[in-house]
């Protein structure tokens, strides 16, 4: 006898089987007690399916909502996400805004054929815009605004706002925003985000839901004005719903119908910039030229499209950092940290958006993977200068580039900031144990004024790369590069560019000894003098002069020094209580020598010395 | 069975769904009530089903039942639930494609799985409820169901919740979802198959 098999089994417990072959399973199951057991046991497996019922009690606010709502158009939740094949329109959404157009004038409303009139609270086919109206049609121009926008009786719109549900809100996605403007204070990782966008507004009262998740805003700075009726459109209260995350919906009275523009204000996390300098002097290195560039890095989370991009000198004081306050759960309330988001991002995403930015924006323009790994992305070169304008402020210094600027998420962008030719430059190499041990350290100083071609406004802090041209071919050397501290105006500039092998200084100890011993009434030692004689071999290798400074650190403030006789061109002067400074130059390719005796006073000898200074002083 | 509701309209079942209907379109909006209470609960118990999510149940829930206000001219028959299941299982399907194609981050977290079956304080207090241990049992399988279910193809999952939970027959599913009888067996034999493969083996079950 031929088993049924489990297929035939499970078609067969739930009635799948054709007439036949059902009938031809039952006769065989009559007689199989095998086939019996494995039925029943595949019936006793599936009775686990019965855990859960067919039906669901829904609440009583979900049939409220349900019938308040049945004639409002849509009522959904649209979650917020990124279409990264939709391209970089879309993709550069900052945010999405919805919006739900609760109860307005319903009086107008007319029933349409076989559909039943409606009552409540929102039943207005009529007064509810059409989703066309919203839906990335592009900013409606200034005059459609004024021409669509109508003011509305007051009378006309209830006392009470209509209650918006956490689960009924329709999103919407809006227009790009009209006008971006970031203005990025580094100091404190805060960036004031500024857009306006053209909002289509019901007379009576608005629900608009603000939308930022995965990005880096602080929520509790959100702040929208009307740009345009300020006094027939009131921002009543901003709701962070219960359970939601990123979410918050204002509640707006309006006496307007029609586009209004906005403005959205809040403070984010994530945007930098930094300062970059190249500077190139010339084969003699007494010119440089300066050119300066600010790098704008983008990690808050959010792209920006036609962003205006100001950036903030100077230090800004927070009571809690942005970053902080956009990872928690609830904008306010309980600190509740949630998880980082940013550090668990697929890093395909971010190679798929480099490379859809590219086909976008990168026609012409260069690619530099310098900064990769630094700025966290990277660096498009732009192709055409844009000026960066610099305007002081009462505490801060503000930077505007000029034009606007697409920063999308994970990217950095260098701009140019300003090229200045021709600043004198001064070259020189020190020589200080103390400092910089037993190298000679390459020095490049100008200053922040007007006679160095600069000063017109400060220098923000940043890396600085000096290059030497080597010769008509314009070829460049690497010297070095550092970093620089902000320069206020008409302030000097001295930039270690490291240790130079290619000038040397060598000291050496001559002779060592001590002499001139006093003795107190025990007959004890209570003075003597060191006396060290050094030498000092001096090699410049480079093929132009090179300025230089010793400095010598004795270790007492009481000491005497003499030169010895080869010491022309060498300037010496006392720098301070125990230091002694020797400057020179040193010719290329030479060699030079000078040694000097220094006589060290100890004990009751410095008291001597000390006495005979104020003697020849008098 | 009279079930009195807050407006204080009595929803008798001697009214036949095509009388309410009828009513509804002559202008009693009332009678609209009447319906949502009525299959409210099979529309919502399918949609959590489908959508595995009680948020997302929800909002389709006023989805279909606004379609059921848009489309009410277009009702034939006295019985709603054919009709409306068939509604709601579109408005599903809409929904699952919508979210299979844009991916979302959700942002109404549910407390628990399908926000439906949670175990909240309210069903552990009250006398006659079942042991700890066999509320932690039924909870585990259904989880393990819903898990099942929601591993399933879309047409699958429809055809298998439409029929399982619903007692849909084959030839209504196959009218709802514009397809054949044949297919619908397919769809339905398919889930089985897979649904028998993610849920456990009973106690002394399958050798």
């Amino acid at each position: 006898m031929r088993h049924l098999t489990e297929d035939i089994l499970i078609q067969y417990a739930f009635d799948l089987l054709e007439k036949d072959a059902a009938r031809s399973a039952e006769e065989h199951l009559s007689v199989c007690t095998e086939c019996q057991q494995w039925l029943t046991a595949i019936q006793k497996k599936f009775s686990i399916m019965d855990a859960i019922g067919g039906e669901v009690e829904p609440s009583e606010a979900l049939i409220a909502k349900t019938l308040a709502a049945k004639t409002a158009h849509a009522v959904k939740t649209i979650p917020f996400y990124r279409k990264m094949w939709v391209g970089w329109a879309a993709a550069a959404a900052v945010a999405v805004i919805g919006a739900w157009v609760l109860n307005t004038l319903s009086k107008d409303t007319t029933p349409s054929k076989g559909v039943p009139p409606t009552e409540g609270v929102a039943s207005l086919p009529s007064a509810v815009r059409s989703d066309a109206t919203l839906r990335g049609q592009g900013p409606i121009k200034s005059d459609e605004s004024l021409a669509r926008a109508k003011i509305v009786s007051a009378d006309l719109i209830p006392d009470v706002p209509p209650f918006a549900p956490a689960s009924a809100i329709e999103l919407v996605v809006l227009p790009s925003p009209d006008t971006m403007q970031l203005t990025i204070y580094n100091s404190a990782d805060l960036t004031l985000v500024r857009d306006t966008r053209r909002l289509t507004l019901k007379p009576g009262w608005n629900w608009l839901q603000f939308m930022w998740d995965g990005t880096l805003i602080d929520p509790t700075s959100l702040s929208l004005t009307p740009l345009e009726y300020a006094d027939k459109i009131d921002i009543q209260q901003l709701v962070y719903p219960a359970r939601l995350k990123d979410i918050g919906r204002w509640l707006i009275r309006s006496e307007v119908e029609g586009a209004v523009p906005f403005e959205i204000t809040y403070f984010a996390s994530g945007l930098s910039w930094r300062a970059f300098y190249m500077g190139t002097m010339n084969e003699n290195e007494t010119m440089m030229n300066l050119k300066g560039y600010v790098n704008v890095a983008n990690n808050s989370g959010q792209d920006f499209q036609n962003a205006q991009t100001r950036l903030i000198v100077g230090q800004t004081r927070l009571t809690e950092a942005i970053a902080y306050l956009a990872g928690r759960y609830y904008p306010y309330g309980p600190d509740v940290p949630r998880q980082d988001w940013y550090f668990e991002r697929d890093i395909t995403d971010r190679k798929h958006k480099v490379r859809m930015l590219g086909d976008k924006v990168t026609d012409g323009a260069l690619f530099s993977d310098d900064w990769e790994g630094r700025m966290g992305g990277r660096v498009l070169l732009g192709t055409e200068i844009k000026a960066i304008e610099k305007e002081g402020l009462s505490e801060y210094f503000l930077y505007t580039i000029e034009g606007t600027e697409d920063l999308p998420n994970t990217w950095a962008k260098r701009l140019p900031s300003f090229d200045v030719s021709d600043i004198p430059v001064k070259s020189l190499y020190k020589y200080d144990e103390d400092r910089y041990g037993m190298d000679t350290i390459r020095f490049v100083s100008f200053k922040n004024d007007v006679e160095h071609e600069l000063g017109d406004t400060p220098i923000p802090e940043g890396n600085i790369r000096i290059y030497r041209r080597l010769n008509d071919a314009q070829n460049l050397s690497y010297i070095g590069g550092t970093d620089i501290k902000y320069i206020p105006v008409n302030e000097d500039v001295e930039l270690n560019l490291g240790a130079s092998p290619l000038v040397k200084i060598e000291p050496k100890l001559i002779d060592s000894k001590t002499d001139n011993y006093t003795f107190n009434g025990k007959g004890d030692i209570d003075g003597w003098d060191e006396i060290e004689t050094w030498q000092m071999k001096l090699t410049n290798t480079r093929e132009i002069p090179a300025e230089i400074e010793i400095t010598r650190n004795f270790g007492t403030d009481y000491w005497d020094i003499d030169l010895d006789k080869n010491t022309e061109g060498i300037e010496y002067k006392k720098h301070d209580k125990s230091h002694a400074r020797f400057t020179l130059t040193l010719e290329p390719q030479t060699e030079k020598a000078f040694a000097y005796t220094v006589t060290k006073y100890q004990g009751t000898r410095s008291e001597i010395y000390v006495k005979q200074l104020q003697e020849q002083a008098q | 069975m009279i079930v009195y509701i807050s407006s204080g309209i009595k929803d008798s079942m001697q009214d036949s769904d095509r009388n309410l209907m009828d009513a509804y379109l002559g202008g009693n909006a009332a009678a609209f009530e009447t319906l949502v209470r009525r299959h409210g609960p099979t529309v919502l118990g399918y949609l959590t089903k489908m959508t595995h999510n009680r948020d997302h149940a929800e909002d389709l829930f006023q989805e279909t039942f606004r379609k059921v206000h848009e489309h009410a001219a277009s009702f034939r028959g006295d019985n709603l639930r054919p009709w409306l299941l068939t509604l709601t299982a579109h408005t599903a399907i809409s929904w699952y494609r919508k979210a299979k194609n844009n991916p979302a981050v959700s942002l109404n977290h549910p407390l628990c799985a399908d926000g439906v079956h949670c175990q909240t304080l309210e069903n552990t207090l009250p006398a006659g409820t079942p042991e700890p241990a066999d509320l932690l049992v039924l909870d585990e399988q259904r989880r393990q169901v819903r898990n099942a279910l929601g591993k399933l193809p879309e047409q699958q999952r429809t055809a298998l919740v439409l029929n399982y939970y619903h007692q849909f027959s084959c030839q209504q599913i196959a009218e709802a979802l514009n397809c054949s009888v044949g297919t619908v067996k397919t769809h339905i034999f398919r889930a089985l198959k897979r649904m028998a493969a993610l849920l456990p083996d009973p106690a002394g079950g399958i050798e």
